[in-house]
């Protein structure tokens, strides 16, 4: 019958006992020097096996035996292991072959890219949506303090020059037949004269004197302000709030309970100034613009105007380290060939 | 560093108290080499091989939704605990995954109290804090004596002796005072955050002697936050010089990127450097019965060995981890000595009940560290 040596130990004592283990009938026999033993299967355990580690036989007097990984499957068959182990054996069974292994990584790597790219996203699109406008107005208000506190002096503008730009603004958003949130302009000089554009979750858009000042005309405002429309629209300031915050999403969407969205708010104002919107968010603010343009009659090409003019005057303003429109929302060819293509169409 | 700790040395305080001996392929017969100037622990673990079990452990883990992480902690420790052998002999661990599997359950759900509800409704966590203050520090030395007396060498199971006391007074007393002292009971709470962990450690009748200096603690984190002061002091000047002027200011995105990966980067340094001098101070200073271990780790080494694992770990998207694990441990118990007082094999069994699973799956859920 087939054999191996092992190490017995007593259990009582730490010193090792060189013997010789085989399997007959239904027990192990453990022989050496002062060992003699005939331990049934019912009472002795064997642990399934975990890579090449030495394998232990505990048997239930509390004493075991030491027996190396390669020599003991040379005496292990179905008959002399304890049943328990037999689906922890598949598992070790599974390891060994390279096409489990290799399909198991492939699909961790598919749910957790899963997860991350399409899950969180949605599930920050829904929480955004569902804020409530008392929420939207005090982190509106909180940031526009900020901003306030911050980056703006009181708009030189004159009440003249406020009021037609608003009544323009009226006029584009009855032409685009707007139908959303409450829009409301606000007029700042932002520090440095910088020209740039921030729309708040409450629908609140500041304007800036540079930016005025760089347009030459009202409608590459409106251009503007159309993107910014996109962008009040989709939620994507709030959106952008979230995705960091996966915590906040989960306890927020299992919970119901939006409040908890104030911890993170504070964040806004940065938000604004200085991270720029995802590609998606872009594109998404852009074809709002290019849908409501074509419906006001504005020729799309104003946009790419009027982008043209912010990077002209950032590359005057390159020093500094003023926020500035372009910071945020970068003029990518793709963005730009997306609006003079549809100028170009009759 | 995004390494990973050492599994056997920082979660299994016994697997590295033993004299270290020359590897040997077949088992060696009884009684000749004990007897050795120094023995050394004996590492065998292989990555190729670990990444298999690693894989199907998490794999499991995930479409068990977690049921199955108890079943992956045994594999796992019993991988490393098997492949760690001193003069031939091996470690097994012997932990019973259902009793991981009803720890892991009570924990989650504290858990979740704290984390999910307590986000929703603050006076949730304050709750939980206030229960966690008596329950912690059961849990930790639970863990404590589940963890000894689940580990096996040579026949005979480690022990733990459970001090609840000493075990408040460690974990929620000490960090309770750092607050008042702005920090300076640190490197104490260090101290005895180890002296708890070994002093009532016992081999079969032989006994753990934790015979570190409170001096010496203070002395490397002293050191350790010479490059913190540095670094925080270069913060005021950096944010004072930007608001100079009454400027309007906020940092922008990359000025933030920059500061958060100094930060870290400084921050993992220091650690690492604690680590290598408490780890062999620790280890200088224990001793069981008669025999004196012996540490003697670099930091230079170290540091290498940690970049390099968490270049890997990030450039592979994770999967180097077990390679990265395996890398760790095998320096670590090279690391290690012991002088040896006589023969091991005159050591006998001693007798006292099972510990509780509850406590380990607390350590581990919540990342404590109760490790050497």
């Amino acid at each position: 019958m087939n054999s191996c040596l092992a190490q017995y130990f007593d259990g009582l004592v730490a010193k090792p006992n060189p013997v010789t283990i085989a399997f007959s009938g239904e027990c192990w026999l453990i022989e050496g020097e002062g060992v003699h033993l005939s331990v049934p299967t019912s009472e002795i355990e064997i642990p399934p096996r975990v890579g090449g580690i030495t394998r232990f036989l505990r048997l239930a007097s509390g004493a075991r035996c030491e027996v190396a990984d390669a020599d003991f499957e040379r005496i292990a068959s179905p008959q002399n292991l304890p049943p328990p182990n037999r689906s922890l054996n598949l598992i070790t069974r599974l390891e060994r072959r390279a096409k489990t292994v290799a399909l198991m990584t492939v699909l961790i790597g598919a749910a957790a890219t899963g997860s991350f790219f399409w899950i969180m996203p949605q599930l920050t699109a829904r929480l955004a949506r569902s804020l409530p406008g008392e929420f939207e107005q005090k982190i509106s208000r909180s940031t526009l303090a900020t901003l306030d506190a911050n980056f703006f002096d009181p708009s030189g503008l004159g009440s003249r020059r406020e009021t037609a730009i608003r009544l323009r603004f009226d006029t584009f958003l009855l032409a685009t037949h707007y139908h959303g949130k409450p829009l409301r302009l606000v007029f700042r000089r932002m520090v440095g004269d910088s020209a740039n554009a921030f729309a708040l979750p409450n629908g609140t858009i500041v304007v800036t004197d540079g930016l005025v000042h760089l347009a030459r005309n009202d409608e590459q405002i409106m251009a503007v302000l159309s993107h910014e429309i996109g962008h009040i629209e989709n939620h994507h300031a709030v959106r952008m709030l979230l995705q960091d915050s996966a915590t906040l999403v989960l306890v927020t969407a299992l919970t119901g309970d939006t409040s908890v969205v104030g911890n993170v708010a504070g964040a806004l104002p940065l938000i604004l100034t200085s991270k720029k919107f995802s590609r998606e968010f872009e594109a998404e603010a852009d074809r709002y613009a290019l849908a409501a343009l074509n419906a006001a009659e504005i020729r799309p090409q104003k946009f790419v105007e009027i982008m043209e003019s912010l990077e002209n005057d950032k590359k005057q303003h390159e020093a500094d380290a003023i926020p500035r429109y372009l910071s945020t929302h970068p003029p990518t060819e793709e963005r730009l060939k997306r609006f003079r293509s549809a100028s170009q169409t009759p | 560093m995004g390494a990973p700790e050492d599994p056997s040395a920082d979660t299994n305080p016994t697997t590295a108290d033993n004299p270290p001996v020359e590897a040997s392929a077949t088992l060696p017969p009884s009684g000749t080499s004990d007897t050795a100037q120094l023995w050394r622990l004996e590492f065998s673990g292989d990555h190729r091989e670990y990444f298999r079990i690693w894989i199907v452990n998490t794999f499991l883990t995930l479409i068990t939704c977690g049921v199955f992480a108890a079943w992956a902690k045994v594999r796992k420790k019993r991988y490393f605990c098997g492949h760690t052998k001193l003069l031939g002999f091996a470690f097994d661990y012997t932990a019973d995954p259902v009793r991981l599997l009803l720890g892991n359950s009570v924990v989650f759900v504290l858990f979740l109290g704290y984390a999910f509800f307590g986000a929703a409704y603050p006076w949730i966590k304050f709750i939980t804090l206030a229960i966690g203050a008596f329950v912690i520090p059961w849990l930790i030395v639970r863990a404590l004596a589940f963890n000894a007396r689940n580990t096996v060498h040579r026949g005979l199971s480690f022990r733990y002796r459970a001090n609840y006391l000493n075990g408040f007074v460690t974990y929620v007393v000490m960090p309770l005072l750092c607050i008042p002292t702005l920090g300076l009971l640190y490197p104490y709470f260090s101290y005895m955050r180890k002296k708890l962990a070994i002093e009532y450690l016992r081999f079969g009748d032989n006994v753990f002697h934790f015979e570190g200096k409170v001096k010496a603690f203070y002395g490397f984190y002293l050191i350790a936050a010479i490059p913190l002061v540095l670094w925080f002091i270069g913060l005021c000047v950096w944010i004072a010089l930007s608001t100079n002027g009454g400027k309007k200011w906020l940092p922008d995105q990359s000025e933030i990127l920059f500061n958060t990966i100094v930060s870290f980067a400084i921050f993992s340094f220091v650690k690492l450097f604690v680590r290598v001098r408490k780890f062999n101070h620790v280890w200088n200073h224990t001793r069981l019965d008669g025999h004196q271990l012996r540490a003697d780790m670099k930091f230079s080494r170290l540091l290498k060995l940690q970049l390099v694992n968490g270049a890997a770990v990030i450039g592979t998207l994770g999967l180097a981890f077990p390679w990265a694990s395996i890398r760790l441990a095998r320096y670590t118990l090279s690391c290690l000595s012991i002088v040896p007082d006589g023969d091991l094999s005159r050591v006998y069994k001693l007798g006292i009940g099972k510990g509780a699973a509850l406590g380990d799956a607390a350590t581990d859920f919540l990342g404590f560290d109760i490790g050497l």
